[in-house]
């Protein structure tokens, strides 16, 4: 894989930068071309929202853009730099938020083990700061819980004894540790009551005033992602039918696909 | 800040409420302390001594009455129940530690490694157990260390099994995908999170094995293919038992209840672990 585009063309550099994605999943005769031609670019601080309907195809442009699954076609890159055979040079640099609360922490770790997991691995990448101590590992954890709206003694507690609106919050925690340039939220709100959702998306949104990282913000709800993008792009079987700032796409869509998305809502 | 206390939240406590399962660990941990005791401290006599009349009904002085030879059957228990507990253990610890290598690289792997795997033992659980653990006796010869390579060989395919299983679910659970996406190496991930994730199931195959490791013990001394004279063995006493059925039952009775017993009891023990460590679970997309 190349990275042959001259960076930062237009303003600042993207934070992701997929061209012509595509990929087909599953073996022989049950191969099922899941994205096709996919292009999207989000800046620096900035979030894409990208909804669809279950099975349009979302949840594998995520994957992609986190470099856990190779495009057939196209390129990736997150920061200008492309997806190589390890992970681990874009270690800190690309975190992700998922979906499933009852499974997003370890359950048998205290949730200040798993929050500082990622500072681990930074530390022993080139572009690392070094060994990271105990102490200031400690000092970083409880900043984060207190930036999520934590009590910072959550620190020493296992992932069961917290709500769902809890541990996401811890798990944007985590996420935001190393201080990512980009950040994936996979249905990271779903889960939730509609009360906890307002709350999490008013927190990432100010997270993100602060730590001004780019994030693609992957969801069935249109209104969550209202509240959480600067753009939204509608995905239909594999392709991205539309795409606009969140007030373009949600009150005047121009694509069927998007007015029958909205319908049923 | 504010813990709720709820009935369904608070852990159980104790085992107080599977009065099967205290029973079962006690008829347990007797056996065992038994058998340690009377390995340190021979109190009820040497297990090779021939100090009484043969085929002698049990008696005050003889409580289990005596074999063939004329030995006190209480001191051969005793050795037999150590000797038949010592090997099993033995075997299922390496079934363990091997099953556990094999089973989270192969469910976390997925793919043509999983299937190259679950083949291999499809064919192993294919055979029946006491088949394959003759066959084993028969290339290694006789002895303990066959006994304890027979029962890995039979052991090892349900616990590799049950093991990538888990691993596999685990595999896909949403905190080892943040691990990965955070760049945390593969062998840290094996160990921190599916390793973790594995040690219920682990614990539960585990005490499954150890009886089957105890019949199978069992069924390769009786065959003669097992621990050998003069050491003593659960399977050897049942087996000389049985010759002498008619004459003199207490014989078969005594190590064919122990028998029973060890085993019935650790099957229990299993059965509440697995209702207490493998709950039903809710997945979601990894």
């Amino acid at each position: 894989m190349r990275a042959e585009e001259p960076a930062g063309t237009a303003g600042a550099e993207a934070v992701l930068d997929m061209r012509g994605v595509g990929v087909a999943l599953g073996q022989g005769r049950r191969r099922r071309t899941v994205l096709h031609d996919v292009t999207l670019r989000i800046e620096p601080g900035r979030t894409m929202g990208l909804i669809g309907s279950s099975g349009s195809g979302k949840t594998t442009a995520g994957r992609i853009a986190l470099g856990l699954l190779r495009p057939d076609t196209g390129t990736v890159t997150v920061s200008g730099m492309p997806y190589s055979r390890f992970r681990r040079e874009h270690a800190g640099k690309v975190q992700a938020v998922l979906q499933s609360p009852q499974w997003s922490f370890n359950p048998r770790r205290r949730l200040g083990d798993s929050i500082t997991e990622p500072l681990g691995v930074v530390a022993r990448t080139p572009h690392g700061p070094g060994r990271i101590d105990r102490e200031a590992r400690r000092e970083l954890c409880l900043t984060m819980l207190r930036q999520v709206g934590l009590d910072p003694a959550h620190a020493g507690r296992y992932p069961h004894e917290l709500s769902g609106g809890q541990r996401q919050r811890a798990a944007i925690a985590r996420a935001l540790i190393t201080g990512p340039e980009f950040v994936v939220f996979d249905e990271a709100v779903s889960a939730l009551d509609v009360a906890v959702q307002q709350k999490v998306l008013r927190l990432i949104r100010q997270l993100q005033e602060t730590h001004g990282f780019g994030a693609l913000f992957i969801s069935h709800d249109l209104a969550a992602t209202r509240i959480a993008s600067d753009r939204i792009a509608v995905m239909l079987a594999g392709e991205i039918v539309e795409e606009g700032s969140p007030a373009d796409v949600l009150d005047n869509p121009g694509h069927p696909y998007t007015r029958r998305l909205l319908e049923t809502l | 800040m504010r813990r709720l206390d709820l009935a369904v939240l608070r852990r159980r406590p104790g085992a107080s409420r599977d009065p099967l399962m205290v029973a079962a660990g006690i008829v347990l941990g007797l056996l065992c302390l038994l058998a340690l005791v009377a390995a340190l401290v021979p109190f009820a006599g040497s297990p090779t001594e021939i100090s009484g009349p043969r085929l002698s009904p049990p008696s005050w002085e003889y409580p289990l009455g005596t074999d063939s030879l004329g030995r006190s059957l209480l001191p051969r228990l005793l050795e037999g129940i150590g000797v038949t507990l010592v090997v099993s253990a033995t075997a299922v610890l390496i079934t363990a530690v091997l099953s556990t290598a094999i089973g989270i690289v192969a469910g976390y792997a997925g793919g043509w490694l999983r299937e190259t795997v679950m083949r291999v033992v499809d064919v192993l659980y294919a055979f029946p157990a006491i088949i394959l653990a003759i066959l084993v006796a028969a290339v290694l010869g006789a002895g303990r260390v066959a006994t304890v390579s027979a029962i890995v060989l039979v052991t090892v395919p349900l616990m590799v099994r049950m093991i990538a299983a888990q691993a596999a679910t685990v595999a896909h659970r949403d905190f080892v995908t943040s691990a990965r996406i955070s760049g945390v190496r593969l062998p840290v991930i094996l160990y921190r999170h599916i390793l973790s994730g594995v040690g219920g199931t682990l614990a539960v195959q585990g005490t499954y094995a150890l009886s089957v490791g105890i019949l199978v013990e069992g069924g390769l001394s009786f065959l003669g293919q097992g621990v050998q004279l003069p050491q003593s063995s659960l399977g050897l006493l049942v087996q000389e038992g049985a010759v002498y059925m008619v004459a003199a039952p207490w014989l078969l009775f005594a190590p064919a209840a122990v028998l029973v017993a060890s085993i019935l009891s650790i099957t229990v023990i299993g059965d509440t672990l697995r209702d207490r460590l493998e709950p039903r679970e809710v997945r979601s997309l990894a």
